[in-house]
C-alpha cells in the first residue's frame, strides 16, 4: 500500500495539472503550504509533464545490431557508408556505387524471408518496378546477391533520398497544413497512377513507405510486398510480418485475403490523406469519430470516397480523386449520404483486430457520436436496448426512440436500418405480417439512402426468411455478405437460412463463423444451444447455454432455455431451479408454464396445478397452458371435474386458431388429445388422423396420437403410435414419465418398444 | 509449450477468464518467441543500433497470434503479458551485462542463450526498473499503467481495457506516472 505522502503528491499533481497556470500557482501555495520539498517535487513533475511530447517516456530503446559492417563491399561494387534504418523487409544502408559513382540506398532482405521461389518473385517485381520512371516514385536500380557469413544475402539498390519518411514527419510535426498537404497529396495521387499504368500495385502504401525530400514526395517499396507472399499464404500477414507492420492501412478486401487492386491502393491513400491532414491515425475508430478532426468538405468527401468499403465506389484513379478536389466549388456535390461514422465503422472492421459490430458494444458510442447529432446517440441507445430484446419494454422504448429519430431526420440511413431491426423484434412468437411489411419498407429506405450499408440487407433477408421466401432471403444475405463479410449478423442469417433448407453442415459452419466474429453475442450461443437441443445433443446444448448465460447473466430467457435442456435431460431439480431463477428475474407466462410442467413430471401435481393456474391468469388466451393446467388437475383425484372443464375451455380457445391455421399439425394433434380426454371420440379421431396425414413422421404428432388412442381406450392404437413416436425420435424417457400413459406402460407389450429401442441405440450409438 | 496459433488464442481466452495456468503457459510462449526473434536479429552482430522494445513485442504478436481470429481484446491481453515478459528480459539482461563487465567481460550465459534485445544502457534500464518497482509499491495502478504502456506499447484504450478502468483514468495515471519517473530518474536519463 502506498504512503500518505505519495497519495498527497499524486492528488496535488493531478489537480494542479487541470488548472490554468495562474490558478495552479495559488493552488500550490495553499496545497503545499510550508512543505517546500513537496512543492519542489510537484513543480518539477509538472515541468516534466508539460515539456515537449516527443521526448517523453514512450518507448524502451533496445540494442539491436545491424547485420553488415560499415565499410564492407557488396557484390564488389557497393561500399556501405552508414546504416540508415530498419524496414519491413530488412535493413537499409547508404552505399556508394563504385562502378557508376554516386550514392544509392541499399536494402537487404532479412534472412529467411524469401525461399527460392520468393527470390524469383522478388526479382520479377523489381524488374517491373524498374520500368517506372516518375518524379514521385523512388527509382529502383537492381537486385544483388552476396554471401555473408556463409549465407546468401539478397539486396536491392535504389535511389537514395535525403529526407525523412512521412511517418517520421508526422511524428515530428503532427498534422501537415492544408496547403503543403495538398501539394504532397497531389504528388502521391500522380505517383500511384504512374505505377498503375504499368500494372503495378503498391499493396503496402503507408507513411513509412512515403519519403519526403523537401517539397518532393516519393513513394517507395511498391509491389515488393507481393514477393513475400507464399502461394496461398495469408498475404497480409506475411507482408506485414515485419517489425513495424500493421494491417492498419490496408483495404478491407486485402485484409480478407483477396487480390489487391488499384482500388486497394486508393483506399490506403485515403487513409494517408486523413492522417496527413489531421495528424491522427485513421486506424483507430475513434479518431475519425471525433468532431475535432473535421476536414474541409471537399477533403472529407475525398477521404470518404477513397475509403469506401466497396472497392467499386472508390475513385478509379489518383487522377479521378484529384478531380474531386478540383470541383470544390461546385454546388450540389456535397456527398450528403456519406457520414463519418461509416468510415469509422469501415476502418474498425478493416483493422481486422476487432470484430466490432458498431452497435453492439458500448465502445460503439465513440463511433457514432462523431457527427455530433443527438440522433446518433439516440440510435445507439435504442440499439443497446435491443441487445436485451427479450424485455418487451426494451423493444417498445427502442421503437419509440427510433421512430422519433426517423421523423426528425428522415435522411439518416442508420435510423431506418435500426428501426427495421427493432420492428423485427416486436411482437411475440407469431410473425406479424404488417410489422414485417413495415420493417421491409424501412430496410428499403435505408438501402436507398446508403447503398453500401450491409445491415438492412441482413434484416431484409430475415424478413423474407420469416415469410418463407428463401430465394429472396438468400439473395439479400448474399448481397450483405459481399458488402461486408465480417458482419456477424450476415452469418447468423445464413445459419437460419441453411437450417430452413436442411443444409446442416453449412448451417453449422455459418453459426460458427458468426460466433467467431462476435464471440460475446449471447443470442448466437442461445441459438446454437437450441439447435443442439433439438438434435438431442443435450450436453452440447447445456455447455453452449452456459456460455450464453455468462455473457448475459441476467436474462430470464437464457435461464428458461437452460431449464428446458435440464427438463430434456430429466434433471428435474436443476430444471426447476433454472425456471425459478428465470421467474425471479422476470415472471413470464411461458417460464412459469415450464415450471408447472416440471412439477408435473415430478408428480408434484398440487404445485403444478397452482403454478399453471397462475399462468392461465397471466395468459388467459393460451389454449396450451389451459390444457396443461387441465392435465395437472386431472392427476388430483378431487379435481377431476375442474380438469374436464379446463380441457373444454382449452378446446374453445383453440377453435379460432384451428380455423386460422387448419394445417398446423401440432395444434391439430394437441386438440385431438383434449377431445379424447373429454370423450369426444369422433372429433378426436378426425383431428388426429388429419395431423398424421399432414406429418406422418413427426414425433410430436405420434406422441399425441399415443395419448388419443390411450384415452379412447384403444390400446393397440396407442402401442402402435408409441412405437412410431420412438422410432421418429421422440424421447422414450418422456413417454415413460407421462402420467397420462401409466396404463400403457403397465402393458407388457410396451416393454417390447423399449427393448427394441434399446437395441437400436446400442447398434448405432452415435445416432443420437 | 503451445506451438500453434490456435493454442495461443485459446490461452489468451483462458487467461482472460482468469486461468492462471494459461497465464504461465502464455508467459513461457512469449518468452521463447521474444528470445527467438531477438536471436535472429542478433545472429550477425556488428556495430550498434537500437530498436524499440515494443517493436519486438509486436513482432512476437504477429508471429504467435493468428490475427484473423484474434479479437481486439486478445491483442490487448497479449501485449499485457508480453509487457511483463519484456520487462523481465530487459532487466535480467541488463544485470547480466553489468555483471559481465565487472567480471572482466565474461558473459554469464553462452551467446545463443543471451537475449539479444538487451537494453541499450543497462544501468539506465535497471534504474527504470527499480523506480518502477517503487512506484508500483506506492500505487499499484500507476505502476501497471506505466508497465503496459512503456514495455508493452499498449495504447491508452488497450491499457484501459486490460485494467478495466476508464480511458480517462489511464491518461491521468500515465501522465502522473511518467512525470514521477522522470523526476525520480532525473531528466538526464531522457526516459
Amino acid at each position: 500500500m502506498g504512503t500518505a505522502k505519495f497519495a498527497q503528491l499524486k492528488s496535488i499533481f493531478t489537480r494542479a495539472l487541470e488548472l490554468r497556470e495562474g490558478e495552479a500557482v495559488s493552488y500550490l501555495d495553499s496545497a503545499c503550504g510550508d512543505n517546500l520539498q513537496l512543492r519542489a517535487q510537484v513543480e518539477e513533475m509538472l515541468r516534466q509533464a508539460v515539456c515537449a511530447d516527443t521526448a517523453l517516456l514512450t518507448e524502451v530503446p533496445v540494442e539491436i545490431t545491424h547485420a553488415l559492417a560499415i565499410g564492407s563491399v557488396l557484390a564488389n561494387r557497393f561500399v556501405l557508408k552508414s546504416f540508415i534504418g530498419r524496414g519491413g523487409m530488412g535493413e537499409v544502408y547508404l552505399a556508394e556505387d563504385q562502378e557508376l559513382g554516386g550514392q544509392v540506398a541499399l536494402k537487404t532482405v532479412r534472412g529467411g524471408l524469401l525461399d527460392s521461389q520468393g527470390t524469383a518473385r522478388f526479382r520479377r517485381e523489381v524488374q517491373l518496378s524498374r520500368q517506372v520512371t516518375h518524379r514521385n516514385i523512388c527509382r529502383v536500380f537492381d537486385v544483388g546477391k552476396e554471401v555473408v557469413d556463409g549465407r546468401e544475402l539478397i539486396f536491392l539498390t535504389m535511389e537514395y533520398l535525403e529526407g525523412e519518411t512521412l511517418s517520421r514527419r508526422l511524428a515530428r510535426t503532427g498534422k501537415i497544413d492544408l496547403e503543403e498537404g495538398e501539394r504532397l497529396i497531389r504528388q502521391m495521387a500522380l505517383a500511384l497512377d504512374a505505377l498503375h499504368e504499368k500494372g503495378i500495385m503498391h499493396r503496402d502504401l503507408k507513411p513509412a513507405n512515403v519519403m519526403l525530400e523537401g517539397d518532393r514526395l516519393c513513394i517507395m517499396d511498391f509491389g515488393l510486398a507481393r514477393a513475400f507472399e507464399g502461394e496461398g499464404s495469408d498475404a497480409h500477414y506475411t507482408q506485414t510480418g515485419a517489425i513495424l507492420g500493421t494491417p492498419g492501412y490496408m483495404a478491407p478486401e486485402q485484409l480478407v485475403g483477396e487480390q489487391a487492386t488499384q482500388a486497394s491502393d486508393i483506399y490506403s491513400m485515403g487513409l494517408l490523406i486523413f492522417e496527413m491532414l489531421t495528424g491522427k491515425k485513421a486506424s483507430t475508430s475513434e479518431t475519425l469519430a471525433e468532431g475535432k478532426t473535421r476536414l474541409p468538405p471537399n477533403w472529407e468527401a475525398l477521404v470518404l470516397r477513397c475509403t469506401a468499403r466497396n472497392a467499386a465506389n472508390r475513385p478509379k484513379s489518383g487522377g479521378e480523386a484529384l478531380a474531386m478536389l478540383d470541383q470544390r466549388a461546385a454546388p450540389g456535390t456535397a456527398p450528403a449520404k456519406f457520414n463519418w461514422k461509416w468510415i469509422a465503422v469501415a476502418i474498425a472492421l478493416a483493422i481486422g483486430l476487432a470484430s466490432i459490430s458498431y452497435w453492439r458494444k458500448s465502445g460503439a458510442g465513440t463511433i457514432l457520436t462523431n457527427s455530433g447529432t443527438s440522433a446518433n446517440d439516440q440510435i445507439l441507445r435504442a440499439r443497446q436496448l435491443l441487445v436485451r430484446y427479450y424485455k418487451p419494454q426494451n423493444v417498445k422504448d427502442a421503437l419509440s426512440i427510433l421512430e422519433g429519430v426517423v421523423r426528425q431526420d428522415p435522411n439518416l440511413a442508420l435510423g431506418h436500418a435500426s428501426l427495421a431491426a427493432a420492428l423485427l423484434r416486436t411482437g411475440t412468437d407469431q410473425a406479424n405480417p404488417s410489422l414485417l411489411e413495415r420493417a421491409r419498407q424501412e430496410c428499403n429506405k435505408a438501402i436507398e439512402l446508403d447503398p453500401e450499408m450491409a445491415e438492412p440487407h441482413v434484416t431484409l433477408g430475415s424478413i423474407y426468411l420469416d415469410s418463407g421466401r428463401r430465394d429472396l432471403a438468400r439473395s439479400e444475405f448474399r448481397k450483405a455478405l459481399e458488402m461486408d463479410s465480417r458482419l456477424p449478423e450476415v452469418h447468423f442469417g445464413l445459419a437460419q437460412l441453411y437450417r430452413a433448407e436442411g443444409r446442416m453442415p453449412e448451417k453449422e459452419a455459418a453459426i460458427q463463423k458468426a460466433i467467431d466474429l462476435a464471440p460475446d453475442n449471447w443470442a448466437y450461443r442461445n441459438w446454437r444451444s437450441s439447435e443442439y437441443r433439438d438434435q438431442g445433443k443435450l450436453e452440447e446444448a447445456r455447455a453452449e447455454i452456459e456460455i450464453a448465460l455468462k455473457l448475459m447473466p441476467d436474462s430470464p430467457l437464457i435461464y428458461n432455455n437452460l431449464g428446458v435442456i435440464y427438463l430434456r435431460m430429466r434433471r428435474f431439480e436443476d430444471a426447476q431451479n433454472a425456471f425459478q431463477k428465470s421467474n425471479e428475474i422476470e415472471p413470464r407466462a411461458r417460464t412459469l408454464g415450464n415450471l408447472g410442467a416440471t412439477y408435473y413430471l415430478q408428480a408434484k401435481y398440487d404445485e403444478a396445478a397452482a403454478t399453471l393456474q397462475k399462468v392461465v391468469e397471466m395468459d388467459p388466451k393460451s389454449y396450451l397452458m389451459r390444457a396443461n393446467l387441465a392435465a395437472a388437475l386431472d392427476r388430483i383425484p378431487e379435481k377431476k371435474t375442474d380438469a374436464l372443464d379446463n380441457y373444454r375451455k382449452s378446446i374453445e380457445l383453440a377453435a379460432p386458431l384451428l380455423a386460422a391455421t387448419p394445417n398446423d399439425h401440432r395444434l391439430l394433434a394437441n386438440v385431438a388429445s383434449y377431445h379424447a380426454v373429454v370423450g369426444n371420440r369422433d372429433q378426436a379421431l378426425s383431428l388426429i388422423r388429419k395431423a398424421i396425414a399432414l406429418r406422418p413422421d413427426s414425433p410430436d404428432v405420434a406422441n399425441r396420437a399415443v395419448a388419443v388412442y390411450e384415452f379412447l381406450k384403444d390400446r393397440e392404437g396407442a402401442l402402435k403410435w408409441a412405437a412410431n413416436a420412438v422410432k421418429n425420435g421422440y424421447p422414450l424417457e418422456t413417454l415413460k414419465s407421462d402420467p397420462e400413459l401409466a396404463g400403457l406402460r403397465a402393458d407388457p407389450r410396451f416393454n417390447k418398444i423399449e427393448s427394441s429401442e434399446k437395441e437400436r441405440k446400442d447398434a448405432n450409438p452415435s445416432n443420437r | 509449450m503451445p506451438e500453434s496459433d490456435q493454442d495461443i488464442t485459446g490461452l489468451l481466452k483462458r487467461f482472460q477468464d482468469g486461468d492462471e495456468a494459461a497465464q504461465n503457459a502464455l508467459v513461457d510462449a512469449v518468452y521463447v518467441e521474444l528470445r527467438a526473434i531477438a536471436a535472429r536479429h542478433m545472429s550477425r552482430e556488428r556495430g550498434e543500433h537500437t530498436l524499440q522494445a515494443t517493436a519486438l513485442v509486436n513482432e512476437a504478436y504477429l508471429k504467435l497470434v493468428n490475427m484473423k481470429s484474434a479479437h481486439w481484446h486478445d491483442r490487448a491481453h497479449f501485449f499485457a503479458v508480453a509487457a511483463r515478459v519484456m520487462r523481465q528480459i530487459l532487466v535480467d539482461h541488463a544485470r547480466q551485462r553489468l555483471a559481465g563487465k565487472r567480471g572482466g567481460g565474461i558473459l554469464v550465459l553462452p551467446l545463443n542463450e543471451a537475449i539479444a534485445c538487451s537494453p541499450a544502457e543497462p544501468g539506465k534500464m535497471i534504474a527504470v526498473d527499480d523506480a518502477l518497482t517503487r512506484l508500483a509499491a506506492e500505487d499499484e495502478l500507476v505502476g501497471k499503467v506505466v508497465e503496459l504502456r512503456f514495455f508493452g506499447g499498449l495504447s491508452v484504450e488497450e491499457t484501459a481495457h486490460v485494467l478495466k478502468v476508464p480511458k480517462r483514468t489511464v491518461e491521468r495515471e500515465w501522465t502522473f506516472g511518467r512525470a514521477w519517473l522522470r523526476t525520480e530518474l532525473g531528466s538526464s536519463l531522457n526516459v
